[in-house]
């Protein structure tokens, strides 16, 4: 079984430490033993704390000239049998969707995150937002989907970089882990678990080293490089060998479908998510990330005051669980999606409500969303 | 839970006071969770920074209404004065500005520089008399723990200082 149960680097117990460390430390217990990035605030935590444990744990850390060469890197770490990964924000972002295309259209796996800092451009690199959601899933170019995921607390960042690891190795993908500077700059108290789920890609195995062969949604085997096999990787379309068929229509919907099943028909293995308060709910909040506690606040302050709302917490953002949006949707009289940009979850929420108006709280102003003013917005809302 | 926002301008040691705080409260036993705002300068912008100490997680780990709200420079005054609490205690210093908003309950000057200055012939300590003020107020760590994290913390040869700023700080009647 790829399954391996391995004893974390750290002794179990409580730590204290910033969200940007907990994932570095998420990283080095996942088995990343490859980090190349270039560094930007407010990021740059994620890489001083893997310069530090990588040189304890001797494995491999390169400072890149940029993000671009950061992404190349990483992706071709992988194919020598590494799990790689690199950390950026925003306009850092911006910069890996070129090779984040070649990652998904190659099959790597490898970890991007994204720590979101106020934009466009350059923006504010000190405050917070939530305005990378559209990107994650939509800034390379072509059709294909991505897995991306969310934590919502600094312990989170921790577990939720594992399990980026380990569904990039079993879905051989790029995973993205989609933070906020408002976690990634938090400390916050941290329980470490004795020991944690490693999954370790296929490497061997029956068939060709990319999809394309029935059944369409199978993640073939991974081969490293250097160990007796013929390997094409490229980015153009290709056949299940590697072998470019740039022209051929038959080979790029089967490869298309490919990439496409493997992710989405594995949904449950991908889509993770939590609901608070939701039994009785008639005012229904969808948030993910910081904005989620914030909003998880203002459910326990209407509790308080008689008023029935529940939170459901997206911890996988890509895919999303629109089918419990679709139930939710049933359920409530209103719907609230809070979050820290104009309105990118919620127009995503909207298309599986049967018509029924969402209600947006936004912040963009790079300062964190409050309870209190979702708190306005749930008062509000159920007294239309 | 308390809520306990710093404030100065970049360079002051707020950030550092407030993860000093935080770092007791975890060897008190307490959930905290420490979170800050600045600018892209490393000095000379304004800067807050908060913590949240309690006895469970909490789910928002911001300040929402501080219950104590230390403030090194005037123009924190200003910016942040909307998420004190109207009950709150206000730490200030009252060295370096006088404090004209009407916020809070209790409003209590500490010339933490002119003290640093007097002292240690500079300024730099001004954060820990203020910590150590805060420290007073707040009754959820005592001065044992501080003195661990700043142990833990800042260079041996600069501990003693650090300590007799700490407790010139507690040590203030006012």
């Amino acid at each position: 079984m790829p399954i391996e149960k391995k004893k974390t680097h750290l002794k179990a117990g409580k730590y204290f430490m910033q969200g940007d460390e907990a994932c570095a430390e998420g990283a080095v217990a996942a088995g990343c033993t490859f980090f190349a990035g270039y560094p930007i605030t407010p990021a740059s935590e994620i890489m001083e704390t893997i310069v530090r444990r990588f040189e304890e744990e001797k494995r491999v850390f390169v400072q890149m000239e940029d993000e671009i060469a950061s992404m190349g890197a990483i992706v071709g770490a992988s194919w020598t049998g590494a799990k790689s990964m690199t950390a950026t924000s925003g306009p850092g972002f911006s910069l890996k969707m070129e090779n984040l295309g070649y990652a998904i259209m190659t099959e790597t796996p490898c970890v991007v995150v994204d720590v979101q800092r106020v934009g466009p451009s350059t923006g504010q690199a000190t405050r917070t937002a939530q305005g990378d959601l559209m990107q994650a899933r939509w800034g390379t170019h072509g059709e294909h989907t991505i897995i991306a995921l969310s934590p919502w607390s600094v312990e989170e960042a921790f577990y939720e970089t594992v399990r980026a690891f380990n569904l990039a190795e079993e879905f051989r993908t790029p995973v993205i882990i989609l933070m906020e500077e408002a976690t990634g700059h938090l400390r916050e108290t941290v329980a470490v678990r004795e020991a944690i789920e490693i999954f370790n890609r296929v490497e061997e195995g029956n068939g060709a080293p990319f999809g394309g062969e029935e059944p369409l949604d199978a993640v073939p085997p991974m081969p490293r490089f250097g160990t007796g096999h013929r390997l094409l990787v490229t980015g153009s379309t290709h056949d299940p060998h590697g072998y470019r068929k740039t022209q051929d229509r038959v080979t790029q919907e089967r490869l298309l479908s490919h990439l496409q099943q493997k992710i989405e028909y594995h949904k449950e293995r991908i889509v993770q998510w939590e609901e608070y308060e939701l039994d009785d709910a008639e005012t229904v909040l969808i948030s993910f990330g910081f904005a989620a506690r914030a909003a998880l606040k203002a459910v326990k302050d209407a509790r308080k005051k008689g008023i029935k709302a529940g939170l459901m917490r997206l911890k996988t953002v890509w895919p999303m669980p629109t089918e419990r949006f679709e139930t939710l949707a049933a359920q409530a009289k209103t719907l609230i999606v809070p979050e820290m940009n104009f309105g990118q979850l919620r127009g995503e929420v909207q298309r599986f409500t049967g018509g029924k108006k969402v209600i947006g709280v936004n912040r963009a102003d790079g300062e964190v969303i409050t309870p209190e003013s979702i708190l306005r917005a749930v008062e509000g809302g159920t007294s239309l | 839970m308390k809520e306990i926002m710093f404030a100065g301008i970049g360079g002051q040691g707020v950030i550092l006071s407030a993860s000093i705080l935080a770092r007791a409260g975890i060897l008190k036993g307490y959930y905290a969770a420490q979170s800050q705002s600045y600018g892209s300068e490393s000095r000379g912008t304004a800067t807050r920074a908060e913590v949240v100490l309690s006895e469970e997680f909490v789910d928002f780990p911001h300040v929402e209404h501080a219950d104590i709200f230390v403030v090194m420079a005037e123009m924190g005054v200003k910016l942040f004065a909307s998420k004190v609490s109207q009950e709150a205690i206000v730490l200030y210093d009252n060295s370096v500005f006088e404090l004209s908003e009407n916020i809070g309950k209790e409003r209590i000057g500490i010339p933490a520089t002119r003290l640093a200055v007097d002292t240690f012939k500079k300024p730099l300590y001004a954060n820990i008399i203020m910590l150590g003020a805060m420290m007073r107020h707040c009754g959820m760590v005592g001065p044992e723990e501080i003195k661990t994290v700043l142990k833990e913390t800042v260079p041996s040869k600069a501990l003693a200082d650090n300590i007799k700023a700490l407790e010139l700080g507690s040590g203030l009647e006012y």
